[in-house]
């Protein structure tokens, strides 16, 4: 056999294996008549037959499509945990779609390549829009004094969880309103041979986003973030901040040993088990307490806020919160098909939305109805609830700050602050460091 | 001679007892797996470890109907048949020309293979899904297959040389006295006597395919073009993870792997044995 033949043999295996032929799909749906039409895509993690605000979502979407036949939305799920990936490599290949969730930090990237449009304008043609969001409900949306993006939830970043049998068993009583107080109970529960709070850390997120954010929130304001992440004046090595990092690295005694090998999973289980006496975390604990916990431990479940810090200028009611993640339109979107998405997201994040979101066990950035029947909801819910009314809602760092430092350094740093392998200095310097970088 | 059996048995039993463990351990967590996905998921957060107390064999049916699974199923199934049908294919084809022959450009491809081998998979994902943007397939029936075959070839290229150097060239030079044409003594001739080392390449072949992740995560985003792996996020929601459903249809999608695994598990060994150590 002749080498020619022998290297066009090889070289058409090669080309064969590389590219192999195309076949494209495409779909087309007859339509009904109705006052509103157009077509846009949704990319979103809003699993379908899913519980909490996938529930709420689909319920209103559904009811949504019924209602405008003319409306044509092409839905594409990825799960939450691999969305942020999922989104990156769409942006870099520009297939973002037309809506899509996106996350507080991503913001500036999308609106400063021109990739999304304010919605802020598009939310005030509709006054009724406009006024059925609660306060503060926009502020995770908001990027250089404009809203980019449409909020549909407003979840407390941390929230107490507690057993009231254990603190009554070790003589506690009542959820503790200052830091001394707190560790004065913990002390307690120590000695009693549990453990005093439940950490699962694993992951990164949960000791600073969803615990120490809103303890930081008892030695610094709002304006010391603002200042902060507009490059101000404020630094992560001030002495406010510095102070609040030294006071959560010593409440870290009284987390489980194992807290940076377990993750928020492991942590529900350490305290189903009643081996844990209580946990701080998001909002979006108190669902998870209802669906898994064992009906005793449920029945003796009770939440707090954040205990103040006596001498310190925060009080208990403040609270790292928002909307975390927010729907934004693409620059390219308009027309009809703007309209239908503006229709479609008013649909999603507020009016009937609202009630049932809190039936599916979470707070929505929308206003809830007058009528709305609060003795349908779970005890413990309802609980969370009324405490969620007295909160003065603070930016949550990660959501605001760019991601090399809300969720690179400040979750890396904490992980080692409350493992004792870095001093509350070296990670203020380190991260005041990396946001300087990032500038 | 007793006091020798005697020490010969004492010997076997410290050998073989660490590696009774050693197979305990690799068994315990595929139980552990199928029990666990029977539990409710509050049995399972109280004691992940604790034994199912009422089996909940329902688990299956709603990890079935909530992951699609019937069409993801098809779906993996396809991208794992068409790819390694090509895999066998293109490899068998390379594998023996570059094995028989020598000739300009011969290093080249090997280099090349074995650049392909080198580089992460996962720093391709993005240049990937724009090139596939480009050509216009990305989000299709198509989208993945080249993507397996690219990543499969260069292994089966590299087992099936290895293999074929093994073998003597005598029934190759037979073929052709008796007239066979290259065609003829690559399909009918040698094709036969490398079932081994085809076995080893159809088991890792359709075993990666089929639990590949990341490419078939970015390129689909068509529900009637997911895969079973996909399906098994759809138990995931922004705040909770239903692990006992996520359980049922991991066992779901192992178990076709597993069988045919257990099926040719001789063949690979033999396989792998031959190609890595011929040549």
């Amino acid at each position: 056999m002749n080498k020619k033949m022998v290297r066009g043999i090889l070289t058409a295996t090669l080309i064969a294996g590389v590219i192999a032929p195309a076949a494209v799909a495409s779909e087309t749906e007859g339509g009904a008549t109705s006052d509103l039409k157009g077509e846009f895509s949704l990319f979103h993690f809003m699993e379908e037959d899913g519980g909490g605000t996938s529930k709420a979502f689909w319920n209103a979407a559904n009811k949504f499509m019924e209602e405008n036949p003319n409306v044509k939305i092409d839905f594409e799920f990825t799960d939450s945990d691999n969305y942020q990936e999922k989104l990156t490599t769409k942006m870099a290949g520009n297939e973002l779609g037309d809506v899509w969730l996106t996350k507080g930090d991503m913001l500036p990237t999308f609106a400063d390549g021109g990739l999304i449009q304010p919605a802020d304008k598009l939310i005030d043609q509709d006054q009724e829009w406009r006024d059925s969001y609660i306060d503060g409900a926009f502020t995770d949306c908001t990027f250089d004094g404009t809203e980019w993006g449409v909020p549909f939830q407003m979840q407390a970043n941390c929230i107490g969880i507690y057993n009231k049998d254990i603190f009554d068993e070790v003589g506690i009583d009542g959820w503790p309103e200052t830091f001394t107080e707190l560790e004065e109970d913990c002390k307690k529960l120590k000695d009693a041979g549990y453990i005093p709070i439940a950490m699962g850390n694993k992951d990164q997120w949960l000791a600073e986003s969803a615990v120490f954010n809103t303890f930081a929130y008892r030695y610094i304001d709002q304006d010391w973030f603002d200042s902060l992440s507009q490059d101000k004046g404020a630094k992560f090595t001030d002495d406010q901040f510095v102070k609040a990092l030294t006071d959560f690295q010593s409440l870290a005694q009284y987390f489980n040993e194992d807290m940076n090998a377990i993750n928020q999973d492991e942590m529900f289980s350490l305290y189903y088990n009643k081996k844990a006496a209580m946990f701080f975390d998001g909002a979006w604990s108190i669902g998870t307490m209802i669906q898994k916990a064992p009906a005793d431990v449920l029945s003796a479940t009770h939440c707090g806020l954040m205990p103040a810090v006596e001498g310190e200028p925060g009080t208990k009611e403040d609270t790292a919160s928002g909307a975390g993640w927010n729907y934004v339109i693409s620059s390219n979107l308009e027309g009809d098909n703007l309209t239908a998405a503006l229709a479609f997201l008013k649909a999603v994040t507020t009016g009937d939305y609202a009630g049932d979101a809190l039936n599916q066990g979470f707070i929505s950035s929308g206003k809830v109805a007058d009528d709305f029947d609060m003795s349908s909801l779970q005890p413990l819910f309802a609980e969370y609830y009324n405490l969620a009314k007295t909160m003065k809602n603070h930016t949550i760092f990660d959501c605001a700050l760019p991601a090399e430092i809300g969720s690179g350094a400040l979750y890396a740093d904490t992980q080692q602050l409350i493992a004792g392998t870095m001093t509350p200095e070296q990670m203020a310097e380190d991260c005041q460091n990396v946001l300087d970088e990032s500038r | 001679m007793s006091k020798k059996k005697a020490k010969n048995a004492g010997w076997n039993l410290l050998v073989n007892i660490p590696i009774m463990f050693l197979s305990l351990s690799c068994i315990y967590p595929v139980v552990w797996l199928i029990y666990s996905s029977l539990k409710t998921d509050q049995e399972f957060a109280v004691n992940p470890m604790s034994l199912p107390l009422h089996p909940m064999f329902s688990n299956y049916v709603e990890a079935f109907k909530k992951a699609h699974f019937g069409t993801f199923l098809f779906n993996t199934a396809y991208n794992s048949i068409v790819s390694l049908i090509l895999v066998l294919f293109i490899s068998f084809i390379m594998g023996y020309l570059l094995s028989r022959y020598r000739f300009k450009g011969r290093g080249i491809i090997f280099g090349l293979l074995l650049a392909s081998m080198m580089i992460p998979i996962y720093a391709l994902i993005v240049p990937i899904f724009i090139q596939e943007k480009k050509i216009g397939i990305l989000n299709t029936r198509v989208s993945l297959i080249p993507v397996y075959v690219m990543m499969e070839l260069p292994t089966s290229v590299f087992l099936i040389d290895g293999y074929l150097r093994g073998l003597s060239t005598e029934l190759e030079d037979a073929a052709a006295i008796d007239g066979a044409n290259l065609w003829q003594t690559m399909w009918k001739v040698i094709f036969p006597i490398c079932k081994p080392i085809i076995s080893t390449v159809v088991i890792l072949t359709f075993m990666h395919v089929w639990n590949e992740f990341a490419f078939a995560q970015v390129l689909i985003s068509k529900e009637e073009l997911k895969t079973i792996q996909i399906g098994l996020t759809y138990f995931t929601s922004q705040y909770m993870k239903s692990y006992t459903l996520l359980l049922s249809g991991l066992a779901m999608a192992t178990f076709p792997v597993l069988v045919i695994y257990l099926f040719f598990y001789n063949q690979i060994m033999h396989g792998m044995m031959a190609g890595a150590v011929k040549g």
